[in-house]
C-alpha cells in the first residue's frame, strides 16, 4: 500500500501517493494549518504503525486457540489501522503537508511466553481493546461531535466506526478467555491467574497513562475554530482521559470480577518499583 | 470542551464496554459493583475540586514538573540566556534546507534542541502568536525537528492508535506447561 525506502537505521514510510487519491476538501483556516499538519502528521504515524500490534494479536489468538473468524478478524484490524495511516495522510496533504515519515522504532510484541496462550491473549486484548481503543473510541467520538459536517467528518467518522469495532472486539473477546482459564485452573488446580492478572493490570494501567499523557499535551488550547480541523485541547482531553478510565474501562473490566478498580490505584507502585 | 459533548463520548465508550451484568461467574471476584450512571454530570468527571480525574492531572503534572528541565542541549547550554539562539543556529546547520526527508537519526542534542524550540513556540502560541504554529522564520526545521522528537513537543493531540502492549516481569525462568498448548 504505501512506498517505503529502508536505510541502516530508519524506514521512511512514503503514503503520498495513496493519500493524494484520498484527499477530502479542508475548511480554509489558514493561521492554523501548519497546528493541522502537526496534529493530523501525529495520527498518521501512530495509525499507520499500530497495525503490527493487531498482527501480533491475530498470531497470539491463533495459538490460543481461538475460531478463524476471531483471528481474521483482528488480522484485518492491521489493515484498517494502516488504512487509518492513509487516510490521516491525506489530510495532511490536503493541509498542504507530506504525508512522509520515520517509521518509530518499537517494542517487540510481548508473548508473555512464561503463562498460557489464553492468558498471554487476555493481557493483550485488555491493553489494545479494552484499554487503547476504548480510550480512542472517547477522545475520537468528542472530537467527531465538535467537528462541523463536512468531508473532514466524514474520513473521521470512518475511523471512529473502525475505532468503535476494535474496542468491542476485545471487550467480546475477554469473557470467552476467562472462561478458557477458568476451565484450565479446574482441569489443572488453581495456578493463580487471578493474581497474575491484577499484578498485569496495574502495569498496564501505568503503560496507558504514560502514553495517553504524552499524546495529550496539556497546553494545546487551539481557538475555537480549530474544532474544524480536529485540533483538540489538551487540557480537556487529559480530563475526558481519566473518566473514560475511570467511569468505563475500570467498571467494564470489574463487571468480569477483574480487580481494576485496585490496579488503576496501584499503578503508580509499579513505576516505583521498576 | 462541550459537557455534553463529554458525556455523549463517554456514553458511547460505555456502551462498548458495559454490556452484560452477567458476568458474575467469571473472574477474580464475584462482587460486581454497580455501573455509574453516565447520564449524571456530578459523577461523569466534570471538572470540580473532588474530580478524579482533576487529581490525577495535578498528580502529574506534580511528577512531570521535575522533568522538565533534563535536556542535554550541548554547546547550548541550559544557563545561557542565548540558548534559543545558539539551538536555532545548531538545528539549521544539521537540517540543511537540501535536506527534504532524507533524515539524519537525530543526535540527543539535536533533539535537545528541537524540545527548545518546540517549547519556545508552544509558548508563543498560547499567547496567541499566530505566527507560532508555523514557527516563524524556523519554518524550515520544523518538520525535521517534530519528526526527530516524534511530534511529540510541540501542541498536538495524537493519542490514536494503539501502542505495543506492555510485557511484564518473568516469574519464572520455565515456560509455562500450557504455554505451547494451542
Amino acid at each position: 500500500m504505501d512506498g517505503s525506502s529502508m536505510s541502516a537505521e530508519r524506514v521512511l514510510r512514503d503514503l503520498r501517493k495513496d493519500s493524494r487519491a484520498l484527499m477530502p476538501e479542508v475548511p480554509a483556516v489558514p493561521h492554523l494549518e501548519q497546528a493541522g499538519i502537526a496534529t493530523w502528521t501525529g495520527r498518521m504515524i501512530n495509525e499507520y504503525s499500530s497495525a503490527i500490534v493487531f498482527e501480533g494479536l491475530a498470531r497470539q489468538l491463533e495459538g490460543a486457540g481461538m475460531d478463524d473468524e476471531t483471528v481474521r478478524a483482528c488480522a484485518e484490524f492491521a489493515n484498517e489501522e494502516r488504512r487509518h495511516g492513509v487516510l490521516c495522510g491525506a489530510v495532511v496533504e490536503a493541509l498542504g503537508g507530506t504525508a512522509v515519515f520515520v517509521a518509530p522504532v518499537q517494542d517487540e510484541f510481548p508473548e508473555h511466553g512464561d503463562v498460557s496462550r489464553a492468558e498471554a491473549a487476555l493481557r493483550n486484548v485488555i491493553s489494545i481493546s479494552c484499554m487503547s481503543e476504548t480510550i480512542a473510541v472517547s477522545l475520537i467520538g468528542a472530537e467527531r461531535l465538535e467537528m462541523p459536517e463536512g468531508a473532514l467528518r466524514e474520513l473521521l467518522t470512518s475511523i471512529y466506526a473502525d475505532e468503535v469495532g476494535h474496542a468491542r472486539f476485545g471487550w467480546r473477546l475477554v469473557p470467552r478467555l476467562i472462561e478458557l482459564l477458568e476451565r484450565d485452573a479446574q482441569a489443572l488446580g488453581s495456578d493463580g491467574w487471578c493474581e497474575r492478572l491484577a499484578e498485569y493490570l496495574a502495569i498496564a494501567f501505568d503503560a496507558l497513562e504514560t502514553h495517553e499523557l504524552a499524546h495529550l499535551n496539556p497546553h494545546a488550547a487551539p481557538p475555537a475554530e480549530g474544532a474544524c480541523l480536529g485540533l483538540c485541547n489538551g487540557s480537556d482531553a487529559r480530563s475526558l482521559f481519566y473518566s473514560t478510565v475511570t467511569d468505563v474501562i475500570v467498571p467494564g473490566l470489574e463487571q468480569f470480577g477483574l480487580p481494576a478498580a485496585d490496579a488503576w490505584a496501584r499503578r503508580s507502585e509499579v513505576k516505583q518499583a521498576a | 470542551m462541550d459537557q455534553e459533548v463529554r458525556r455523549a463520548a463517554l456514553r458511547a465508550a460505555a456502551k462498548i464496554a458495559l454490556f452484560t451484568t452477567a458476568a458474575t461467574a467469571f473472574g477474580c471476584s464475584s462482587n460486581v459493583e454497580p455501573l455509574e450512571n453516565l447520564d449524571d454530570p456530578s459523577v461523569s468527571g466534570d471538572e470540580g475540586s473532588t474530580d478524579n480525574s482533576s487529581d490525577e492531572m495535578r498528580k502529574r503534572k506534580k511528577r512531570d514538573a521535575g522533568k522538565a528541565d533534563a535536556s542535554p542541549t550541548g554547546n547550548c547550554s541550559d544557563t545561557s540566556a542565548n540558548q534559543f539562539e545558539c539551538c536555532k543556529a545548531q538545528l539549521k546547520a544539521t537540517f540543511p534546507p537540501d535536506s527534504g526527508t532524507q533524515l539524519p537519526k537525530p543526535s540527543d542534542e539535536t533533539k535537545a534542541c528541537c524540545h527548545v524550540l518546540a517549547s519556545h513556540y508552544d509558548q508563543a502560541a498560547r499567547a496567541n502568536n499566530t505566527n507560532a504554529w508555523t514557527w516563524g522564520d524556523d519554518s524550515r526545521v520544523k518538520w525535521q525537528c517534530c519528526s526527530a522528537i516524534g511530534w511529540q513537543g510541540s501542541a498536538t493531540c495524537t493519542p490514536w492508535g494503539p501502542p505495543v502492549p506492555p510485557s511484564m516481569p518473568k516469574r519464572r525462568d520455565v515456560a509455562h506447561p500450557l504455554a505451547e498448548v494451542a
